[in-house]
């Protein structure tokens, strides 16, 4: 399993020279399974470059892409009408996600594409561009080709409903934990399950731990201790905070130097193979 | 007055390696202009501009807005003196034929997209809807407002300060042949709108220091349903208009800083011809006038 990071940042893009390394672009993580299978853990503008290297990879005449949404934040599905890949015909795009909210997730989406905000031709129209499949995943665990994946909603403030990822294929693991907070200890349970002994973990580090927590994020101190509690392989923070600087993300990083699990941050552009 | 960029760049913002020296934020403009502070459009750059405003104790702020597509609005949210008490930010717009401003607003920061309620606003928040043509002023500044040619509802602004003109003009498709604005068009004779939008950017434009311009496109990428321009029928407007200085503005995504740099080497010498100063718009450049 390959795993590439296309966004990074958290709640808005921030493309600046400040955030460069880390980069600027809202969460989008591509996972491969061995069999070529094309996983997508959510659509912020990272998507937009993702579809781009996609066109180029059979998609430009008819490839299929799974788009696993953790909840529906404009920085989680922003790049979804600038995804080359829903304009051409022989696609298949399959958009996965939950709402919680009482109306479905093709409702919900095709508020991003109305008139007064969107001028962008409406993929979810079956007669344009490729075939856009929306599914309401009702069931904890699915599987995509060789790869399994198994959901749980994970807390995240107010909102009516985030889910966290656990990722499984050849032997390889890992788990998704981009936005969720810790404001009761029961919000552990969740994380723990999907986390459990992963080789790899992506976990909410918005903020730093003497920074107010009561807006549904997590502090990189957070994000260690579930590591670490999980006894995953790696921790890698994510959903930088939109002013965090690539001078303080590497002061945070350097901070956990001496840990017994290896920690690092999430950079625009990383990619990382995980195997048994 | 005193002009700055924070997002010159169109459709969405990019955080990638191309486009660092030109800038990746989408639509914002600071306008001082006989001690008022005017901002346009809030894409992602607003952020910046506002948290300069919050430091120098900036207490009023009027936000022209072209139009509500994403771009144009996706960094409002994060807009700092939202926050603060005792700030008033009116926002300006074209009225829009079925939604309120503030609907428009709300249905962005609303669940399950947002988690930021402009219900929990603490500044003085106003929403002020105007008609195609209208002139208002803020402050000693006399603004102007007027359709363009672009989906959906969109405007553009003058700004005159008696001494020196901005005009901004952005999102629209200046010379093209399809009708995009809505609601438009409807006894049929879309030829007579499409002169009466190019119309109106031309009184927009007249004899402006500074033309702020959509120049999405390059002529061989044209799209004539987007709604957007290219240089060319910018320059063409600045000659007819006596406007004294161009900047290409709303770069298209993909566009690298060295092609950005192509572009103004590309038009110079037409430019040049008609006496006309010709930019292309960077972030975190400020013109004095």
């Amino acid at each position: 399993m390959r795993v590439k990071l296309w966004g990074t940042r958290g709640s808005v893009a921030n493309p600046s020279t400040t955030t460069s390394q880390y980069g600027g672009n809202t969460p989008c993580v591509e996972v491969r399974g061995t069999a070529g299978e094309v996983i997508i853990l959510d659509a912020g503008i990272g998507l937009h470059w993702l579809g781009q290297r996609l066109m180029g990879e059979g998609f430009a005449s008819g490839g299929e892409a799974h788009v696993l949404l953790s909840h529906l934040h404009w920085d989680h599905i922003q790049g979804i009408p600038f995804f080359t890949p829903l304009l051409i015909e022989g696609n298949h795009i399959r958009i996965y996600g939950r709402t919680g909210n009482g109306r479905g997730l093709r409702d919900s989406l095709l508020c991003q594409m109305e008139r007064a905000y969107c001028p962008v031709p409406n993929f979810f129209d079956d007669s344009i561009g490729a075939l856009l499949t929306v599914h309401e995943l009702e069931t904890e665990s699915i599987s995509i080709g060789g790869v399994h994946v198994r959901t749980r909603q994970i807390h995240h403030g107010d909102t009516d409903m985030c889910l966290g990822y656990r990722i499984e294929n050849d032997g390889g693991t890992l788990a998704y934990l981009p936005d969720i907070d810790y404001t009761a200890t029961e919000h552990q349970d969740a994380a723990l399950d999907l986390a459990e002994g992963a080789d790899l973990l992506i976990h909410d580090a918005h903020h730093t731990a003497d920074e107010d927590l009561s807006d549904g994020h997590s502090s990189d101190a957070d994000a260690v201790r579930i590591g670490e509690m999980a006894g995953v392989g790696r921790v890698m923070l994510f959903h930088h905070h939109p002013d965090r600087s690539d001078d303080e993300i590497d002061a945070i990083v350097a901070s956990y130097a001496d840990r017994r699990v290896p920690v690092s941050a999430a950079a625009q552009g990383d990619e990382i193979r995980l195997s048994s | 007055m005193k002009i700055l960029f924070w997002g010159v760049r169109g459709s969405f913002p990019v955080a990638e390696g191309h486009a660092v020296g030109y800038g990746g934020n989408t639509p914002c403009l600071e306008v001082e202009v006989a001690g008022r502070t005017i901002l346009i459009d809030a894409g992602t750059g607003i952020r910046g501009a506002g948290q300069a405003l919050a430091d120098r104790g900036v207490e009023q702020v009027d936000l022209l807005l072209s139009h509500a597509h994403w771009d144009h609005i996706q960094g409002f949210p994060y807009l700092p003196q939202l926050d603060q008490e005792g700030v008033s930010v009116r926002v300006h717009s074209l009225r829009h034929p079925n939604q309120t401003l503030n609907e428009i607003f709300a249905g962005q920061q609303q669940p399950p997209f947002s988690s930021r309620s402009l219900k929990d606003v603490r500044a003085h928040l106003e929403f002020v809807e105007h008609e195609d043509g209208d002139c208002f002023e803020i402050g000693a500044a006399q603004v102007t407002c007027r359709r363009l040619n672009h989906p959906g509802v969109a405007a553009g602004y003058r700004v005159d300060s008696g001494d020196h003109v901005l005009a901004y003009i952005c999102d629209t498709d200046l010379d093209g042949a399809v009708l995009h604005a809505d609601g438009l068009g409807e006894d049929a004779n879309e030829t007579k709108w499409l002169q009466k939008l190019r119309q109106n950017a031309r009184d927009l434009g007249h004899s402006a220091d500074l033309l702020v311009c959509d120049t999405f496109f390059l002529p061989e990428e044209y799209e004539p349903l987007w709604g957007h321009s290219c240089p060319d029928e910018f320059l063409r407007l600045a000659a007819e208009v006596d406007a004294s200085g161009v900047w290409l503005f709303h770069h298209r995504p993909g566009r690298a800083d060295s092609d950005m740099d192509g572009i103004v080497e590309r038009y110079r010498p037409a430019a040049v011809s008609e006496g006309i100063q010709l930019h292309a718009a960077r972030e975190g450049v400020e013109i004095s006038l």
